[in-house]
């Protein structure tokens, strides 16, 4: 296909100043947040309303062209980025909020609305609403792209993931149908397609409206930090905490090893002893909160707390959530890279899921860092390494699959938050039965059975290039 | 060709023993679905004959209707095939307990009070339906059955973590697992939930549970009109309040137990709260406060049993099996159109012999009415008919919808049931490569799948 008459087509659909085609624009688009990169592209586009999309992918079915929807760029297991070169949607100019309705609390957003900027534009209509899911790159990634990848955050043991949040969208089929499912009512007639699609990482279509649940803003904030001299004392606290009765709105585990590091780029000051660090987070009713605090800090008691903080309010909160905070900055200061393994495991098998990784981190010889949301068993092992080391990325991905294996053996997954991608794909044979993977992929055959809609991701490439032949 | 009864019966026989099948009168006639009967009735002990016996379906081109507890059979239109019931009473074990980690993993022909009763002594619960529910786990995931408490502890969605499920060529599956955060490939398990069968059958169902209260109480509060009853519903419902529930009742509806007495006309808010003591003290007493301003002419609060009754009387009521004289309706709407809702559904139409019944979740923004129908009525389907399109046209402008949850056979099979449902192109999608032959619950699925 002749490259100009190309760029001619796309041009007609979202107009001359909406395509990038350069080599150095181009070449941005090869990456995301992850540790891999794409093959080269024949344009970036950026569509301003859902019937464009829609030209797109007709366009792309008809040329036999790949292409891959884009928010920011933020995914972790290089979900964004075009394996098949092709074309990228980027739906960076889709990024209006339509509407905000309080009275039923939820708002319609385009998906390029980055996630913050959701949260500023529904604090306008007063503070007593918000809109809660908070994946650390709240700063800068889309709604769309954590409806993508049913992004988690630090609050998702009270809240639950993005998923919990979506009551509708919008979404354009690989054919060019135009669908909606969910809605502002709940329960509609049939399957809970909503569900279903929130979490598909782009491979089902794109989505280009979204409706968000909002939720009041809590009257009152409490945060701890407390100390403990093993992750096994700050384990079994989170799940004291638990079957006490309270529900928190965040625990967040960190080990000795990133508590080092955290204190080396900020300087906090942890005591020698310090093995593990919690921060606690309770929100809620005003009347409650100081028994409420009272009892977290009974049963940090019982697991031998050798410190426990207290500060009131969300903005006095900040100082003792600095040290998770400052965690991926300071682990970018161990190494010029940075691998984030993502797995989960039920709550009570984290301290056993800890020890695996620490002695696997012991066999391969790598300096992993632990960060975990501990009240969801979700664990983030991190592992500093260099790109340009020659085996390092080999090593440092091998590591990340055994600590893969070990969150399913304890009966968990192989990813709580970051999605499949291209990352994972190998590693889903570690969850499902080929033919678990089988007809799960019907769902992507009913909607693409070209594979143009971000071709080639999350099922395993073994399988893909067996149904290929 | 199907086989016949007899020949059916041998071979399912002899898949799950003379005593798990059967074809005579009293057992069939128990698997009625309006005047539907089953040839033979067939109940597997373990997913895996559930497994082979539908491989066995879809060979044979058999219609099959799975049953868990029976309590939702009313719902959709008759089956367009209907060789075998499938029911799975044998299927109700609990397969894991596991209260630290707070999830629990049972077969999906359990019932939902035995969970209760499994879980109440540890302080946990189940936040579906009511502690003396018969309705089937895998049911009530079938039918996307909530709690009443959804405002709090979520709905089916929310508490759903994993499945297991015999497919109709003959697949046995697990989805999704036991953990809270799992995004591990396209989450399957939503396919299931509202599923009504259509895509197979599932068999085991893993969901997480909730601590209980410490307190828990209910607001009841009379007002001398519905408006006004609406009117304090928002107002409850946009103050700084988490109620679990915000339900409205009218004195024609529903009214059975509640602590305050309805004079015709006049309505009951209902405002459920969950929590520390000192939580639920103060939002009955900000929740009065409100209901005062509001006109309130009678108010009273409910704890402990009577509570608990109160609630389950009111479940019992909404998901009984009607009787063959009623039409039952469930409208859902944005919460803020609920008093659009109930001005669309309170007034009887010319076909009613007596006032609408009905009940308001003004928290969720779901309404299900009950109207007596005249059996004298000239044109009874056409008329019928007729409110149906009016409604839904009016509700389609509030973006809400109506389905018809019970009605006698004539209308049953003659009503758009379900209504149109801009999913439906993906649900007749995903139905040709889950079921291409169309065995389970044929006919009685959104799109008329
Ligand atoms: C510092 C940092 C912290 C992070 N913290 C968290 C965290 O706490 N929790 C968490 O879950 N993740 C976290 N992430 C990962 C990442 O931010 C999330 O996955 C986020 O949801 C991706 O959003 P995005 O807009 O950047 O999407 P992209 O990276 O651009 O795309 C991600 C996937 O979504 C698809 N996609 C994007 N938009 C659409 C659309 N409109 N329609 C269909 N598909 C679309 C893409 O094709 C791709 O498969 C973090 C990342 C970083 C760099």
């Amino acid at each position: 296909m002749d490259i100009n008459t190309v760029i001619a087509d796309l041009e007609a659909i979202v107009g001359p100043q909406h395509v990038l085609r350069s080599r150095a624009e181009r070449a941005v688009y090869g990456y995301d947040a992850s540790v891999f990169r794409g093959t080269e592209l024949l344009a970036v586009v950026l569509p301003t309303t859902a019937e464009q999309i829609s030209r797109l992918v007709v366009w792309c079915r008809d040329h036999g062209v790949p292409y891959v929807a884009r928010g920011t760029g933020t995914g972790i297991s290089g979900g964004a980025i075009p394996t098949h070169g092709g074309v990228v949607i980027e739906l960076a100019l889709m990024n209006q909020v339509l509407e905000v309705d309080l009275a039923n609390r939820l708002a319609v957003v385009q998906p390029g609305v980055v996630n913050q900027d959701l949260k500023r534009s529904v604090q306008q209509h007063g503070y007593a609403y918000t809109y809660v899911p908070d994946p650390g790159s709240q700063v800068v990634s889309t709604i769309g792209g954590n409806v993508a990848t049913n992004a988690g955050g630090m609050h998702c043991l009270k809240y639950g993931i993005t998923g919990n949040h979506i009551l509708g969208l919008e979404m354009v089929l690989p054919d060019g149908d135009i669908v909606t499912v969910g809605g502002k009512a709940v329960d509609q007639p049939g399957a809970d397609l909503t569900g279903l699609l929130v979490g598909s990482e782009g491979t089902l279509g794109i989505v280009t409206k979204i409706i968000v649940r909002l939720l009041q803003m809590p009257e009152a904030v409490t945060t701890h930090l407390a100390l403990f001299k093993t992750v096994d004392d700050a384990a079994n606290t989170v799940s004291g905490i638990i079957s006490s009765g309270l529900l928190p709105a965040a625990m967040e585990l960190l080990d000795k090893s990133i508590m080092q590091a955290v204190d080396k780029a900020v300087h906090i000051g942890f005591p020698a002893e310090a093995g593990a660090a919690l921060i606690i987070e309770l929100d809620g009713f005003s009347d409650d909160m100081a028994r409420n605090a009272d009892r977290v800090a009974e049963v940090c008691k019982t697991h031998d707390v050798i410190s426990f903080e207290t500060e009131e309010g969300i903005e006095a909160g900040q100082r003792l959530w600095l040290s998770r905070r400052a965690a991926f900055g300071a682990m970018a200061r161990l190494d010029t890279d940075v691998y984030i393994v993502d797995g989960c495991v039920p709550r009570t098998q984290l301290p056993e899921a800890l020890r695996r990784v620490t002695a696997i981190a012991e066999r391969y010889d790598l300096p992993i860092v632990n960060v975990a949301h501990a009240g969801d068993g979700n664990l983030h092992p991190s592992i500093p390494f260099s790109k340009r080391r020659a085996g390092d990325i080999e090593r440092v991905l091998e590591a990340g699959r055994e600590i893969l294996e070990a969150c399913v053996e304890l009966g968990g997954s192989i990813t709580g938050e970051h999605g499949v991608g291209m990352e994972k794909q190998n590693e889903m044979t570690l969850m499902f039965t080929p033919t678990e993977l089988q007809v799960m992929r019907r769902i992507k055959l009913a909607h693409d059975p070209d594979d143009l809609c971000n071709p080639k991701k999350i099922f395993p490439l073994s399988m893909l290039a067996e149904a290929a032949s | 060709m199907t086989p016949s009864p007899t020949a059916l019966h041998n071979r399912l026989t002899a898949l799950f023993g003379a005593e798990n099948a059967w074809m005579d009168e009293p057992a069939t006639a128990g698997y009625a679905v309006a005047s539907r009967r089953p040839a033979v009735v067939a109940a597997p002990c373990t997913a895996e004959q559930v497994t082979a016996f539908l491989e066995l379906a879809s060979r044979e081109k058999l219609g099959v209707v799975p049953w868990g507890r029976g309590t939702q059979m009313h719902l959709g239109p008759p089956p367009a095939e209907y060789d075998v019931a499938l029911s799975l009473k044998h299927l109700t074990r609990v397969l894991e307990y596991d209260s630290a980690n707070l999830t629990l993993t049972a077969e999906a022909g359990l019932a939902l009070r035995e969970v209760y009763r499994l879980t109440i002594p540890g302080r946990q619960f189940l936040p579906l339906g009511y502690p003396g529910s018969e309705a089937s786990l895998g049911g009530l995931l079938a039918t996307n059955t909530s709690g009443v408490k959804r405002l709090r502890y979520g709905g089916m969605r929310d508490l759903l973590l994993g499945i297991r499920v015999a497919l109709p060529e003959g697949e046995l599956l697990r989805y999704g697992g036991r953990v809270v955060k799992n995004v591990a490939g396209y989450d399957m398990c939503k396919l299931y939930i509202g599923s009504l069968g259509a895509f197979g059958v599932v068999t085991e169902v893993t969901f997480r549970l909730a601590m209980l209260p410490e307190d828990e109480r209910l607001l009841a509060v009379a007002f001398p009109t519905l408006a006004q009853g609406m009117a304090a519903a928002t107002a409850v419902r946009s103050a700084a309040l988490l109620p679990s529930t915000v339900a409205l009742v009218s004195s024609a509806g529903w009214a059975d137990s509640l602590p305050v007495s309805l004079q015709p006309g006049q309505a009951a808010l209902l405002v459920h709260v969950d929590g520390s003591h000192e939580s639920v003290q103060r939002q009955i007493a900000e929740g009065e406060a409100i209901c005062t301003s509001h006109e309130a002419v009678e108010a009273a609060t409910l704890s402990g049993e009577a509570l608990l009754t109160m609630w389950e009387r009111q479940e019992v009521w909404r998901t009984s099996s009607p009787d063959p004289a009623l039409l039952q309706v469930r409208v859902g709407v944005p919460p803020s159109s609920v008093e659009t809702a109930l001005g669309l559904l309170d007034e009887a139409p010319g076909f009613c012999r007596g006032p609408v019944r009905w009940l308001a979740d003004a928290g969720i923004g779901s309404v299900t009415a009950r109207l007596p129908l005249d059996a004298q009525a000239d044109d009874l389907v056409a008329q019928v008919q007729a409110w149906l399109g009016g409604i839904r046209a009016r509700l389609d402008d509030r973006q809400g919808f109506a389905v018809v949850e019970s009605a006698p056979e004539i209308l049953i099979t003659q009503l758009d049931v379900w209504g149109t449902s801009s999913g439906a192109g993906l649900l007749k999608r995903y139905k040709s490569r889950f079921d291409p032959q169309g065995a389970l619950n044929r006919g009685r699925y959104v799109g008329g799948l």
